[in-house]
């Protein structure tokens, strides 16, 4: 079981490789949907993973209204983000973490790459937890996101993600420097 | 007596304006157990991350009686006030095993080892569970093991008590009387540390206040009022 999630995962990579090359419009959305429902079904929880994507649904939107204000056109590179997006996700949640770590030595060469996807993981999950912290914060002080101030205090709390992650990315490092494993 | 951890003159402050320590100097000796206190803000947490080398400081810090090196570094064990960013790995054992793996300990001496942490800490029945899905206070009893795992001869700790009960505060300062090993312990939980520390030292705004006998301060509720810890 281990070793088909194992292969499913590094699949969706290869896929994901191809569908940033050759994808078209279609192809991607439909990708893109896919991939979150399959991630929400993996995770059996549809609330935890709308609000999970709400910050990179958000960027996408922005970016593509930037684009179009910019270039009066639209290229595919939102829609690409979104993808990269939900089909990581579904990636990191097939990868049997625990077994990996205890198959690949501290002494082998696959040692440094498989320990970076670790931190990017930890990263990923940091992201989402300072996500959900602000998200929930913010649906607590402003019970009416519509009237007036709710659009900028959307917009503060979640620029402010950037600072908490810097700061616990910070925090992350310190600590596993103490612990020698950055050496 | 073997000299743990010196401290020459040291300062730091952020962008060479706002300075948060101001010339601290001290000495802590092998088997002491300090607690370093003072008020939100006094510069505890800053001290530490200096004397960790996790800050650059103006002075002199050394460990074990030489300059600090990052072998040196190896038998300090060290719990942040948020342990939550401490511990990565799938589970518990993973994460304690990690740095005794790193540093070419055999998987079964290392898992043994981790164990043994976790036992101490009283949370050895969960060890399969990853560090996320614990409490709060189980991540910091988590963190103290992972401390532990290396065997450090000086540990250092940053508000320990920040997130634990009641309950888990007595079995905490339990463990930390238990041990025999040099502790160097940030907080303001004066009666925590009253337990088990045998000399406080106190810093207000960033600048170092006393060095006293655990008995002295402790009974002196007007110095306590003086530093803003009660």
């Amino acid at each position: 079981m281990n070793v088909l999630r194992s292969i499913l995962a590094a699949v969706l990579v290869a896929v994901l490789a191809v569908l940033l090359a050759y994808g078209n419009f279609i192809v991607l959305a439909a990708s893109a949907i896919a991939a979150f429902l399959a991630w929400t079904l993996l995770l059996r929880d549809l609330r935890k993973c709308i609000w999970r994507a709400v910050p990179v649904f958000l960027f996408c939107a922005i970016l593509a209204i930037l684009e179009l204000i910019a270039h009066r056109s639209l290229t595919l590179l939102a829609l690409k983000t979104f993808v990269c997006y939900a089909i990581l996700s579904l990636g990191v949640q097939l990868v049997p973490w625990t077994v990996m770590v205890r198959s690949v030595s501290p002494q082998s060469r696959f040692f440094a790459p498989f320990l970076f996807f670790l931190f990017i993981y930890h990263f990923t999950m940091i992201l989402q937890e300072e996500t959900l912290r602000a998200l929930t914060a913010y649906r607590l002080a402003v019970p009416h996101p519509f009237r007036r101030g709710g659009m900028r205090s959307l917009a503060f709390s979640l620029d402010s993600l950037f600072s908490r992650c810097l700061v616990r990315a910070e925090r992350f490092y310190a600590a596993q420097t103490l612990r020698g494993i950055t050496e | 007596m073997r000299p743990m951890l010196e401290l020459d003159k040291l300062s730091f402050s952020f962008d060479g304006k706002e300075t948060i320590l101001s010339e601290i100097s001290l000495h802590i000796e092998e088997g002491e157990k300090v607690g370093l206190v003072g008020a939100n803000g006094a510069g505890k947490s800053t001290l530490l991350w200096c004397a960790l080398g996790l800050l650059h400081a103006k002075g002199n810090v050394c460990l074990f009686g030489q300059k600090r090196t990052a072998e040196s570094m190896r038998c300090v064990g060290v719990v942040f006030q948020n342990p939550e960013d401490q511990l990565f790995m799938p589970s518990l054992l993973d994460d304690l095993t990690l740095p005794l793996l790193n540093r070419g300990v055999p998987r079964e001496s290392a898992e043994a080892s981790a164990h043994e942490s976790l036992k101490r800490v009283g949370l050895a029945a969960i060890s399969h569970r990853q560090a996320r899905q614990l409490s709060l206070g189980q991540r910091k009893r988590a963190a103290i093991a992972a401390a532990l795992v290396s065997s450090p001869e000086l540990l250092i700790m940053d508000e320990p008590t920040s997130e634990l009960d009641g309950r888990s505060r007595r079995e905490l300062a339990a463990l930390l009387q238990s041990l025999n090993l040099t502790l160097l312990i940030a907080s303001h939980d004066l009666a925590f540390l009253e337990s088990f520390v045998s000399r406080v030292i106190a810093l207000d705004q960033g600048k170092l206040v006393g060095d006293f006998a655990a008995s002295d301060f402790f009974q002196d509720a007007a110095l306590q009022g003086r530093l803003n810890l009660i």
